[in-house]
């Protein structure tokens, strides 16, 4: 449980770093450049969700989670400009596409998390019911289930 | 136990996953600082943060860098003036006529006590837009000039609008939704500051039927008049260079021009010194 606070901590003191680094140093990024940043921080947060489901799901890859990260990044800014240079706005495609992703990504975490919490309990009460020294443990256990099922 | 603890075999993912997060915390700063400037400078951005006018942002950004530049070397300058005139009394005497001038003209940052008027458009819904009567509820740039006008004439020494110092040449004019003061764009709320008598100019302000009293008329909440103990007021940035209009030659400096070797005490030289001084400014 506290490793999974890491990502967390270091999204904070990136935040914080990175704040405290444009404040000090009074760094501008032009406002030209803005909706490309934007584009392409949302291409990470979506790299990162993406990587957390994988995780959750077992079937996290470094060297993906990696290239994926920059990639996305790149091709979104990089989408956003290009369309810009005739006249489409691409970069609202980006924000579309990533947008779902994200809530995609999120929801299946969701239900991973709840099927996780439901099967833990249905094993505990099985392990209940099997134990020979508790008696009415199941009985609860079955009638929780049915109120849960409606 | 965790609920993360079964259907995850290893938790090697979280490894990389905290690396990105810090690299992502970086990025969001910077996006985030980006927008928080971009509205504090009250720039367009048409929609979810995309700006399209490229050109215009970036000339923008350089005239506003350009302005901070000007008044950093213009207060540089007056330091040197400063430093060379000392303890010499002719040059210093003259050093400080220039600052003064320089003063009285707006190019300089001053403080002061005051009144702050603030001019905003009328949220009155009992009128259709379509109605000839609508224009009653925006501020016009006429207003803006007409308060101005009225602050000079309660003896306001320094006035700005939104920021844009009032000088000589300054302008202040409708172009499409804005009005543009010293042809900056400037939007409502019209903050207009003057440094002076406050009492004689909150009256001068609130005379009956004056300018605000007519605003008032039609919605109170369109003109607002406060005295401030301690106004500042920022420093003129635009050109100062006189292209067509020439001072006109007194009899003394024809005389002086046509016969070089006239004068050989000392104001001759002074008055040349601060003649090429003048010209390099």
């Amino acid at each position: 449980m506290k490793a999974a606070v890491l990502p967390v901590l270091a999204l904070l003191m990136g935040l914080a770093l990175g704040f405290g680094m444009f404040s000090y140093f009074d760094l501008h990024i032009p406002a030209v450049y803005a909706p490309y940043l934007s584009v392409a921080a949302l291409a990470g947060l979506d790299t990162v969700f993406g990587g957390l489901r994988a995780g959750f799901e077992g079937r996290f890859q470094t060297d993906i989670f990696a290239s994926g990260f920059v990639l996305n990044a790149l091709l979104a800014a990089g989408l956003a400009w290009f369309g810009k240079s005739f006249g489409v706005d691409l970069g609202l495609v980006a924000v579309i596409v990533l947008g779902m992703r994200i809530f995609n990504n999120l929801s299946l975490m969701r239900r991973f998390f709840i099927n996780n919490v439901a099967q833990r309990r249905r094993l505990a009460q099985e392990a209940a019911a099997l134990s020979p020294l508790s008696v009415a443990a199941p009985q609860i256990g079955t009638q929780s289930e049915t109120s849960r099922s409606v | 136990m965790s609920i993360f603890a079964s259907g995850m075999g290893h938790r090697s993912f979280l490894g990389p996953i905290t690396a990105v997060c810090f690299m992502l915390g970086l990025i969001l700063a910077a996006a985030w600082h980006t927008a928080t400037q971009i509205s504090r400078d009250g720039r367009g951005v048409n929609r979810a943060g995309f700006v399209f006018s490229d050109g215009i942002q970036v000339a923008v950004e350089k005239a506003s860098k350009d302005a901070s530049e000007i008044t950093t070397l213009r207060a540089r300058n007056r330091e040197l003036a400063d430093e060379l005139s000392k303890g010499n009394s002719a040059t210093g005497t003259l050093n400080n006529e220039l600052q003064q001038n320089r003063d009285f003209a707006g190019l300089t940052e001053v403080t002061g006590p005051g009144v702050q008027v603030t001019l905003v458009d009328s949220k009155r819904t009992d009128i259709q837009p379509n109605d000839p009567m609508f224009q009653n509820n925006l501020i016009h740039d006429a207003d803006v000039g007409l308060v101005i006008n009225e602050l000079k004439a309660a003896g306001a020494e320094a006035i700005a609008v939104n920021g844009q110092r009032i000088v000589a040449t300054s302008s202040v004019r409708c172009v499409g939704p804005v009005i543009h003061v010293n042809s900056v764009p400037s939007a409502p709320p019209y903050i207009i500051s003057a440094i002076g008598d406050a009492d004689a100019m909150y009256g001068g302000m609130n005379t009956p039927n004056g300018v605000l009293d007519k605003l008032r008329q039609w919605d109170p909440a369109m003109a607002k008049c406060e005295k401030s103990k301690l106004l500042k007021l920022p420093a003129f940035v635009g050109g100062t260079q006189l292209r067509f209009a020439r001072p006109v030659k007194t009899k003394s400096e024809k005389a002086a021009s046509s016969d070089k070797n006239g004068g050989s005490d000392k104001e001759n030289s002074i008055s040349k010194g601060s003649s090429s001084d003048k010209d390099k400014n």
